[in-house]
Order: C-alpha cells, then structure tokens, then sequence
C-alpha cells in the first residue's frame, strides 16, 4: 500500500503530464503559465463601443435585447428604434431606410457595413435590405452613427453609418432553431449551429422564409440565405477572420394593368465573401487588412405592349427589365496606434472597384465600372482629462471624378464623470451610383433586338455629388444610479447638389426621365434618446426627433424653365419610438413598441404618407429543461388595427399582422 | 496551451530526471553546511525571460538582505551539468511547476517552492509527503479570494451577485469561495464546467443575472481557446470580467490583482533571507502579501464604469486589509 502510494502520489503527475503530450484531449494541469502565459487580446479597440461622452458623433446601439422587444421580423424595420429615423415598405420585402426623409424607395445617402463590409448596392446606391445574406437571428447588434461620418466611412457615409454586428463565432454554443408562422402566410425557418476547436470558432447558419406580401400587390417571396462566419487563431496575437454568405429570391413585382410595370416574378441572388486579417502587436497597435466581394444578380426580365405604353403606337412587343449583375472588390489596409498616452490614430487606405453589368439599364448594355482609392485618417487626443478634440480626414481619388476630401472636426467637453458636450462639424460628398451616372434605361424592339423603341430613364453627361454641410450640438448624461442614460442633439444640415431624376418635357426633348443635380434642401432638429434601465430585465427607450425641413427639386424640366417643386414636406415633423420592455422571472417577457411618424412625402414610387401611430405587443414564455431552452413567442404588429399606408401608396395598407414563433436553444 | 505544456513536458523529462538523480547525489554529501555563507540554489523549469525576471529580481534582492553574505546558485534544464559543481547547499528555491517537482523528489532540507499555484503545492504535498513544513514552504502565485473580492466592492460598489465558473482544478475551492462571498456581502451564483465546451453555454445560463464574473484559474475553463467567448459573451451582456492575472485584463477583463515576476522574486528572496539569518523553520506555505493591480480603462469605460486609477485602487485594497 505505501509503495503502491508513494508510487502513484510521486510518478503519477509526472506520467500524466506525460501523457498530455500523447493526447491532446488530457486537461494539463493548473501551473504558472495560467497565471503568466500570454492570451490574445478580445476586447480590441476595435471591438469596444467607444464612450457616448467621448464619441465624436451621435451613436445609437441596438443590442439583441432591443431587437427581440421590438418584435421587428426584419432588420430594417428595427432601425425605426433609432432617432429621426424612418423605414418605408416599399413592397413586402423592399424596404427603404433614410434619416431625416428626403429619400425615394433606394435610400442612398447612408453607408452600410455588415462586419465591416459595405453593403450598398453600387448600381442603385440603395441598400437591398431583404437581400442581405444575413437573419434577423444573426444580428448581435446594430450601430448606428446619426450624421455624416464620411471621413472615417467613405463617400456614402453621408447621412449616417448603419454598423451591423453579426454573432461572433465564438459566442455561438449548440444549436438553435426557430419556425416562424403567421400574417400575410409567413412562413419562415432559421437553424444555425457553432463548433469550436482550440484555435477556431465557427458559426453556421441558414433561414428560409416566404410571404405573400400586401393583399393588393404582387410581392411575394420566396428566400433562402445561408450565412457562415469564423475565426482562426495563428497566435495570440494575429488571427484570420472569414465570412461568406449567400441568399437566393424569388420576387413577385409589378402590378396588374401597369403598363410599365408588369406583374412577374424575379429572381434575385447574391453573395459575398470576406477575409480580415488581424494583428495586435505588444505596444497595443494593430493592423487589418480585409478583403471582400460582393455580388448582386438580379433576372427580371419582361416584356411591354408598345400600344399600352402609347396609343399611337402599334401593337408591337418590347423587350426590357431590370436585370442586372452588381459587383464590389474591396480591399482596405487600417493600422491604429498611440503615439501618446493621450493620442489615439487610426489611418489606412482601401482600393474599391465597382461594376454593374445589365442588358436594359445601361447605355452599353454591357458593363459599366468605377475604381475608387482612399486615404484615412482619424485622430484622438485627449487634451485634458475634460476635453476630448477629434479630427478626421478622408480623401477619395474617383475614377473619373477626381479627388475629394471629407473632413470632420469634433471637441467633447466632458463637464462631470457622466456628462459632456460634443461640438462638430463635417463636411461630405456622396458620389452617384453607377445607374444615376450611366444609366439608360430602355425597352428593345423584342423582333429586332437592336433598335431601342422607348427610353425611360438616362443620366446627363456631367454630375456631380452631392454635398453636405453638417453641424451638431450634442449632450450626453448618464445617471448611473438611476440606470438613466440621455443624449441630446441640435443639428443642422445642408444639402445641395441632390441628384433626381426629373422629367423631360420641352419640345424636341424625348420623353425621359433624367438623373442630374437639381436641388438642395436644409433640415435642422432635435435627436433625443432616453434610456431607463433599472436592472437587466427592464427597458423603457425612447427616441424622440423633431425637425423642420425646407428644400425644393426640380420635378420637370419645360419650355418655360424647369417646374420646381417645394420639398420642405419630404421629412416628418416628429418621429417617436418607445419600446418598453420587462422580463420576469418565471420565463415571462412582455415588450411593447409604440411608433409615430408624422407626414412625410415619399420621392420615386412612393407617395405622401400621412401621419400614423402603430403599438406593436410581444409576448414570451421560455422554458429551461437540462440545458436547453424552449421560447414560444407572439407578435402583434399594429395591434390596434389602425392601418396606414407604408411609404406612401394605397396598396400598401398595413393593417394588424400577427406572428407566432417558436424557437429552442441547445447547448 | 495544452500542446505547448505538452511539448514542454516532453522536453523536460529527460533532463529531469538526470537532475532528480543529480540532486539526490548532492544532498547525500551535503552533511551539516557549518559555513559563513549560505549557499542557495534556485532552480528554474525552463530557460524562459519570465523565470529568469523572478530568478534575477530574487538574486537581486537577497544579496541586498543576506548577511554576512549568499551565494547563489542557478539551475535549469540545459546547466543541469553544473548541478555536480554546485557547493553545499543550504536552502533550495524552486521557480515554477516543473522545477517544484523535480526539487520535491529529492527532498531538501530546506526549499522555497515559488512561483506556482496552490494546486501545484497541493500536488507536490500528496506527492511528497516529506515535503513539508518546516522543511518546506511555498509562495503561491494565487491571491487570497478576499482580496479578489475586495477589487470587485472597490471598482463595483454596487454589485450584489458575483458568477463563478469552477472547473475540475478549481472545484475544490468552492466552499473557500462561498464564505468569503458571504463575508465580502455578495451572493455567489456558481456553476461547474468538466470541459472546455461547456463554458459558453454555462455562461449563458448563468450571466442573466449577476453583476460581474471572477475568473478563478483553471485551464479547463480560461485558456487560449475558450478566452474568446468568455471574454464576448460578457462584454456583450454587460457583465465585467475579474481576473487573476495580467494577461486577462489586457485580452478584455476589466481587472485583475496578480503578482509579478519582480513582485515574486522580491517575496521569494525576504523569505529566504529570513530563514538564513534567523536559522529559524520555514513559516508556512503563504499567498503573496504584495501584489500589483491591472485595470482595462477601455473596456470599463466601454461598459460605462467609472475608472479609477490603478495606484488608487491598490492603496484602497492595502487598506482594507490592514
């Protein structure tokens, strides 16, 4: 027995250690290197929501908390939770995102990143939401940056900069599952799974989901999307991060009797793949590199009646659509450092080729392509311990453009631990898309291909970007005891140089609507957020904007001069979002969302929308069985049933909508 | 890290075992070392800066306080020859896992096991039981768990429930830790984790409701590979993270009270010198009375936390053990 002991007590750790060289899977034993050995750096700058009181512009987060209260079924409509924001319907997918209004179904003047990659489509300059190939479900977190940031974004971050967080791979344990059911014949599926191998996180994930879409239109769809996001660790200090998603559609579009736009079915697909590159090194500096490509297919192809179009025409078939490919390359290299304790700077550069190819939109019907270089800079300083200054440049090197600068300056005095006063200014320029710079849209002769029967859409020869002027007053309280957070914004922006496309109406003139600069429009306002939070399972937000707007447009251009039209309509007075939200210990969650938008004149298809007030309920019951957690949820979208018509036309009535899902986790 | 300890045991055995026997030589013509000057050999695991900070810091400092005068000598693996060259020896300092071992096999009259875990000891005590006090003693690297949760009352006065996470290394502290919660006036939320992959979920369970999680070392549950979701899965709940070494609070926890190589040389060498001049027994194996404070100031003012400074924090600590 005490040899026996002495044996295993003395050889024993010894032989086991041993043994950890042989299998991998042994559990080594705890030793100074848990407590002196080197971990790679998590919580990156990069990876840190900077302090609101520090920030040089207005930020709102969106966590996933918030996104489930909302009860929101896709992640534009969430972003109506982010002050002087409003989302449009366009149709029953399409959605339209703008900050302050002024905008038509393509929101084009704000930057949107998906983990870093920009998602705005090069040939419309509007984002396809619904085409995104990402969930609801993927979403960790919205950022929102409330004002131009193009020198720290790029040229179309000029209204704003919609951040979207994916999970991280690392943070995704087991399955989960969800079936959604409900209004409108939702159907919709998610599954998505994380495996983890020392040194690499992995995240899958794939949804499906249809609708028929408003009752009195054909906008249907039919979708699919697969997303996967994952990290490889070289050492502590350097790592590879990858992403790639797809997602496939199927639309109805058009309407019935439209002789323009037919009713049909297109088919929409798209796909991206990312690579970054990080590296930290000891003196707390990094470098990344990144590399994606994103590609937008659309086949929408249809033909027209040459006689219902005129009717002095014969009856003779036409041949166009809005088919096209889109593409993006991007590559951008950003190195940040401290020079000094006081000093943060962040400077990189990126090289940017856009191309659209399309058989109807284009005048060569063949492709069209922009490349793009950038230089950045970004720079901290922390003056005093009370004053924060910041300045940022951007210069952009347009292909066929030239070069442009987007700068942006900003001081935050930091008056008390949780408040501070932020001053800026900023300057920025948003380039037009590839269509509203070489578009010409047409329908063919369907017998003879070659001859262009009816132009509906070109671009004058010389425009353009349009230009902002932005200036802001900001102030940021935090009362961390009551669990009270408040920010406040004065700001004032002028816009000039808009492009739009207006009609050609004087003699010798074709028919067409054409995409130049023609007008200007100024909103001035108020950015409130309110946030109560008491403990972690209550939420009271609200997020109050008022503005006042003045603009004009040109709307047709006539022998007597052009007919120009007032805008000041074109952004609501008020837009308010409350989201109150409370979980209770048995598994219960109760959220409510109330939303108001005032009038507000929707451009392009849209129409004016009058003033609505929507309260959309939430009600959930989890349950918690050996690791796994059941959640059945209900959704009452306008609960009251007072319908009001989405981005302006009467066909999109949103009336009450109710959804039910049920979703389980298991790790 | 468990391939690198791995390979480093690999490595390590061979020369080891020609020091287990080498030293076993040396002490067996060690018989009464009725010398002026005291001969101390520190051994070190490996040839790595962080062994060789400690051995210099505690050359450094016990030259300055052995009277009349020391002489030190040193080991590692590769002048595992210079082992049968090294004079009569009077106490032994051991620097790190491997070198306790190996030191414990031989059992010295007098040794300072120093820079390893509590665990360590734990393993060189039931291995040899001879080695003891006051024959033995040792410098844990581990902070006692009351002065843990003192940074957590100074940097998060309001926190009510603290979560902790023990693992197969560390499940034995358990009670330890819930005592001291209950003197410090927190309520302990905990869960045990078997394996690595049970982290993430068990952490999702368990950080709904408490206001910060104390890291206590176990390699089952912080270590390279699971550091990324321990570290976002807080961070994106809102709940800050307490370490136990540097290296945590530079990947993303927002503090951490930890011993540094110098603070261990020091400690290691007024122990020593202790013993020497007095001729006293070894005192007991005892956690590091001085210790140095790491604070994350951008993740804590990300997490919308007040941030004091790091000398502040520390004086306040010292007072409240006094």
């Amino acid at each position: 027995m005490p040899l026996q002991t002495a044996f295993s007590r003395c050889l024993l750790p010894l032989l086991m250690a041993g043994q950890a060289v042989a299998s991998h899977d042994a559990e080594p034993p705890v030793s100074e290197t848990d407590f002196l050995g080197a971990l790679p750096i998590v919580l990156s700058v990069a990876r840190l929501s900077q302090p609101k009181e520090e920030a040089p512009v207005a930020t709102t987060v969106i966590d996933r908390q918030m996104i489930i209260a909302s009860g929101a079924q896709d992640i534009a409509s969430v972003l109506a939770l982010v002050p002087g924001f409003q989302v449009a319907m366009v149709d029953g997918t399409n959605r339209s995102v703008t900050s302050h209004g002024f905008t038509d179904q393509f929101a084009r003047r704000m930057q949107v990143l998906v983990d870093g990659r920009s998602v705005y489509n090069p040939a419309s300059g509007g984002v396809a939401w619904s085409q995104l190939p990402i969930a609801l479900e993927d979403v960790e977190r919205i950022e929102v940056v409330r004002g131009p940031n193009a020198a720290a974004y790029g040229s179309n971050a000029f209204l704003g900069v919609i951040n979207i967080t994916t999970r991280d791979p690392a943070d995704v344990n087991g399955l989960e599952a969800d079936v959604t059911g409900g209004s409108l014949d939702t159907r919709s599926s998610y599954v998505s799974y994380g495996i983890h191998d020392p040194g690499h996180d992995l995240r899958l994930s794939a949804k499906y989901e249809r609708n028929s879409g408003f009752p009195d239109r054909i906008d249907d769809v039919d979708s699919i999307s697969i997303n996967l996001r994952g990290r490889y660790h070289f050492t502590p200090a350097s790592n590879l991060e990858y992403a790639a998603g797809l997602r496939a559609s199927e639309l109805g579009a058009g309407f019935t009797g439209d002789p323009i736009q037919p009713p049909r079915e297109a088919d929409l697909d798209s796909n991206f793949q990312q690579l970054v590159w990080n590296r930290l090194f000891d003196d707390g500096s990094d470098l990344r590199i990144q590399y994606y490509h994103n590609l937008e297919s659309n086949l929408d192809d249809f033909s027209l009646n040459a006689n219902e179009l005129d009717p002095t025409l014969p009856p003779l078939t036409l041949l166009t659509g809005l088919t096209y490919d889109s593409i993006r390359h991007d590559l951008e290299v950003q190195h940040r450092f401290a020079p000094s304790p006081a000093v943060r700077v962040a400077w990189g550069a990126g090289l940017r080729y856009d191309a659209v190819a399309s058989p109807y939109l284009i005048e060569n019907r063949d492709q069209v392509s922009r490349s793009q270089g950038r230089v950045f800079g970004n720079a901290e300083w922390h003056a005093r311990d009370d004053l924060v200054l910041h300045g940022s440049l951007m210069g952009e090197l347009q292909e066929d453009e030239g070069t442009y600068l987007s700068p942006r300056i900003a001081a935050n005095y930091l008056y008390s631990k949780n408040g501070a006063i932020r001053v800026s200014a900023a300057h920025a320029y948003r380039f037009p898309s590839l269509l509203e710079q070489f578009g010409h849209y047409a329908a063919y002769l369907a017998a003879n291909q070659d001859i262009e029967a009816l132009l509906l859409y070109d671009a004058a020869s010389d425009i353009d970007p349009e230009r902002i002027n932005a200036y802001e007053i900001g102030l940021v309280q935090r009362l961390p005891r009551l669990g009270v957070d408040l920010d406040l914004k004065l700001f004032e922006h002028h816009v000039d140089n808009t492009i739009k496309a207006p009609g050609q109406e004087y003699t010798g003139a074709t028919s067409v609507f054409r995409f130049q600069n023609g007008g200007s429009y100024q909103v001035r306002g108020i950015e409130f957020t309110g946030r109560y939070q008491p403990d972690r399972d209550t939420l009271v937000y609200l997020a109050l904007a008022l503005a006042d707007g003045s603009g004009n447009r040109v709307v047709t251009l006539t022998d007597s001069g052009p007919l120009i039209a007032d805008t000041s309509n074109s952004v609501p007075d008020q837009t308010l979002s409350l989201l109150l939200s409370r979980r209770f210990g048995d598994g219960y969650e109760v959220s409510t969302w109330l939303q108001h938008v005032g009038d507000m004149d929707w451009s392009g298809d849209g129409g004016f929308a009058e003033a609505h007030t929507r309260i959309d309920l939430r009600l959930a019951k989890s349950w918690h069985r050996a690791g796994s957690t059941i959640a059945l949820s209900v959704v009452a979208q306008n609960l009251l049933d007072e319908a009001y018509d989405e981005f302006g036309i009467d066909s999109n009535s949103f009336g009450r909508r109710i959804y039910g899902q049920l979703a389980i986790y298991t790790k | 890290m468990p391939d690198r300890t791995g390979k480093t045991v690999m490595l390590m055995r061979g020369p080891f075992t020609a020091l287990v026997f080498g030293m076993l030589a040396l002490f067996s013509a060690v018989t009464g070392t009725a010398g002026q000057d005291a001969n101390v050999l520190v051994v070190k695991s490996i040839d790595a800066p962080i062994y060789d900070e400690v051995v210099a810091a505690f050359s450094r400092n016990l030259k300055a306080l052995c009277t009349p005068n020391c002489t030190i000598g040193e080991l590692s693996s590769i002048t595992r020859d210079e082992l049968f060259a090294t004079p009569d020896t009077d106490l032994v300092v051991s620097i790190g896992r491997l070198a306790g071992l190996a030191v414990a096999e031989v059992k010295p009259d007098a040794a300072i096991y120093g820079l390893i875990p509590r665990t360590t000891w734990n393993e060189i005590v039931s291995c040899c039981p001879e080695t003891s006090p006051p024959h033995a003693t040792a410098l844990f690297l581990d902070q006692p768990i009351d002065r843990q949760l003192h940074l957590i009352r100074v940097l998060l006065p309001q926190a009510r429930r603290i979560a902790v996470l023990f693992g197969t290394h560390s499940i034995s502290r358990l009670e330890e830790v819930q005592l001291a919660a209950e003197r410090a006036g927190l309520e302990l939320v905990s869960r045990r984790v078997d394996d690595s992959d049970e982290v993430g979920p068990e952490l999702d369970i368990m950080l709904d409701d408490v206001d910060a999680l104390l890291a206590i070392p176990d390699s089952t549950i912080y270590n390279r590979d699971t550091i990324y979701g321990v570290l976002l899965t807080t961070y994106r709940r809102g709940v800050p993270v307490f370490g136990y070494a540097k290296s945590l609070v530079d990947a993303g926890a927002v503090a951490a009270i930890y011993t540094s190589p110098e603070d261990v040389g020091r400690q290691l060498a007024a122990m020593a010198a202790d013993y020497l001049s007095n001729d006293s027994a070894l005192p007991p194996p005892r956690m590091p009375s001085e210790f140095s404070v790491a604070i994350n100031k951008r993740v804590m003012r990300s997490l919308g936390l007040p941030v004091p400074s790091e000398q502040t924090v520390h004086r306040q600590l010292q007072e409240l053990e006094r």
